[in-house]
């Protein structure tokens, strides 16, 4: 007896020695290793996706949102083949819960900036704005995606309007889309639209804002007009809008509601 | 009825004898641990990660007693032949299939109330504590149905189970098919819309989709986890025929089994 408890503790020990030297080693040898997107490897198409997830789909998309971000937050430099993983991977988290705010967050925070995956970023947007019918967000950084990537100022606008009709949007949507329209030339679409909102708003200080933006809107419409009844009066465009004055197009400047002048540049009135 | 509540109370005393209580609470409190550091790990909509997470656990646990635990139970009495000393007693075979269902239902139902409590509570923490995380329209009515759903779901599970069990008295086969019949429930109504008015398919394989929807149960129509997670509107008329169709495939099962157990030769 008191034999094999003698080795059976020997034998312990070794092992334990052992063990213990190896996982050392071990540890030692995957410092270098770093993490590396599995699932990129193997797409899989959503249907199958789907399939596989059940009932569980929820967890999976928090799970594979969870390898993308952990991996993009990371130390590791991403390969442009690791780039195309992580959209995948977003995709697929997506697809799996479309409502997900932190998937489309994540998305346009990184995806555009770092990957260039502008077009990629706007397809987990869309989905995210078809399905959280009450959040105004998805739909914003669609408009900026038209507004600052594509340069897209018209459907930037339209965007922006259609993002600012959600309950709870705050109203420097509002005015951040009437501008766009009146850079992209859709002055008279900008005024509606801030008039539609005005109509429908009871909040004083957001009917002041409003009502300032639609003045300085009016603003730009009338001088867009006299800029063309002065192209049509001289074949050319006037240099400044002090022209329209000197020719007695108009009489006078409206005042900027904000403060300042209306200046021309490229041919487009701007406040 | 006295016959079917004793018989299934002996099931269920049967499965605490197995430890099913500890396993049960030992499975709840890692999950508590697992959800709060999950949902951490996220920086918005924390309670639906939550949700997520725990009404999941709900599924896994119920389908682990029903997998591990209740076939075994099932085909215990068939492969020691303890099904003689019950069927030798007064005691007709629908009420031991009745009464074996009414066990492991107990045992389903103790296990969904655990954890589905235990999970509440890890998204009640959330909301007291990151009350803006918390998706705006989030309901725990809707929670509750869906737990409510998943129990429903599980019986279902149970029902086929105990009805591969008389079939085949094989614990493995009767393992295989109801796990089969899970897979094929969670997806057979995702299929059928895939096939829809796609022509590249033959029409022998869309009708074989078609009639397997009619034969395996549209388990995915109780899924309503990220309906519970969101607070998504749900329509009370169309999530009360999905209860009604659920108990109706339920007791189609039950009685199926019954009529298969009553000309069944246990020689």
């Amino acid at each position: 007896m008191k034999k094999t408890t003698t080795l059976f503790s020997i034998s312990l020990l070794f092992f334990s020695f052992i063990f213990f030297w190896a996982n050392f080693q071990v540890m030692d040898y995957r410092s270098n290793v770093s993490h590396q997107l599995q699932v990129s490897e193997t797409p899989i198409r959503p249907g199958l996706l789907k399939a596989l997830s059940g009932e569980f789909r929820g967890v999976v998309a928090d799970y594979l949102l969870l390898e993308a971000a952990s991996f993009v937050g990371g130390d590791t430099k991403v390969s442009e083949t690791q780039w195309g993983a992580v959209v995948h991977l977003l995709d697929q988290s997506s697809i799996l819960d479309p409502y997900f705010k932190q998937t489309y967050i994540f998305a346009q925070g990184i995806l555009p900036w770092r990957a260039q995956k502008v077009q990629q970023t706007m397809v987990i947007l869309e989905r995210s704005k078809k399905h959280r019918t009450w959040d105004w967000r998805p739909g914003f950084f669609i408009g900026f995606n038209y507004f600052y990537f594509f340069k897209d100022y018209e459907k930037a606008s339209l965007e922006l309007m259609e993002a600012a009709k959600v309950c709870g949007a705050p109203v420097v949507l509002v005015t951040l889309a009437s501008r766009l329209a009146s850079k992209s030339g859709q002055t008279s679409a900008g005024i509606d639209f801030l008039t539609s909102v005005y109509e429908k708003t009871e909040d004083e200080h957001t009917k002041i804002v409003l009502q300032k933006r639609i003045r300085a809107l009016r603003g730009v419409l009338y001088l867009q007009s006299a800029i063309e009844r002065f192209r049509a009066q001289f074949n050319r465009m006037p240099d400044t809008l002090n022209e329209l004055i000197a020719t007695s197009i108009i009489s006078a400047i409206p005042p900027n509601p904000y403060g300042g002048y209306y200046a021309l540049r490229d041919g487009k009135v701007e406040f | 009825m006295g016959q079917i509540w004793l018989l299934g109370k002996i099931t269920f005393k049967e499965g605490i004898r197995n430890r099913i209580l500890i396993g049960i609470l030992f499975f709840a409190i890692l999950l508590t641990v697992l959800n709060l550091v999950f949902a951490k790990m996220f920086t918005y909509d924390l309670s639906k990660v939550s949700v997520d997470l725990g009404l999941s656990m709900v599924s896994i646990a119920g389908l682990a007693v029903i997998f591990f635990m209740g076939i075994n139970l099932l085909t215990r009495d068939f492969e020691k032949r303890t099904i003689y000393m019950v069927i030798s007693r007064p005691i007709a075979r629908w009420q031991y299939v009745l009464g074996k269902f009414l066990g492991l239902m107990l045992m389903v139902a103790t296990s969904v109330a655990t954890i589905s409590c235990f999970a509440a509570g890890c998204v009640k923490t959330i909301a007291i504590y990151a009350p803006a995380y918390v998706p705006p329209n989030y309901s725990w009515t809707i929670f509750w149905l869906s737990v409510c759903f998943a129990f429903i779901s599980l019986l279902i599970v149970t029902a086929l189970a105990q009805f591969f069990t008389c079939v085949t008295t094989s614990s493995y086969l009767a393992l295989l098919l109801t796990a089969s019949s899970y897979f094929i429930g969670q997806n057979v109504e995702m299929v059928r819309k895939m096939l829809a008015g796609k022509d590249e398919f033959s029409s022998l394989f869309i009708f074989v989709v078609r009639i397997a929807t009619w034969i395996f149960p549209n388990l995915s129509a109780f899924d309503i986890k990220t309906a519970a997670a969101y607070g998504l509107p749900m329509e009370v008329t169309s999530m009360g025929w999905v209860a009604v169709y659920g108990i109706s495939y339920l007791f189609i099962i039950l009685i199926l089994t019954v009529f298969i157990f009553q000309r069944r030769e246990l020689g």
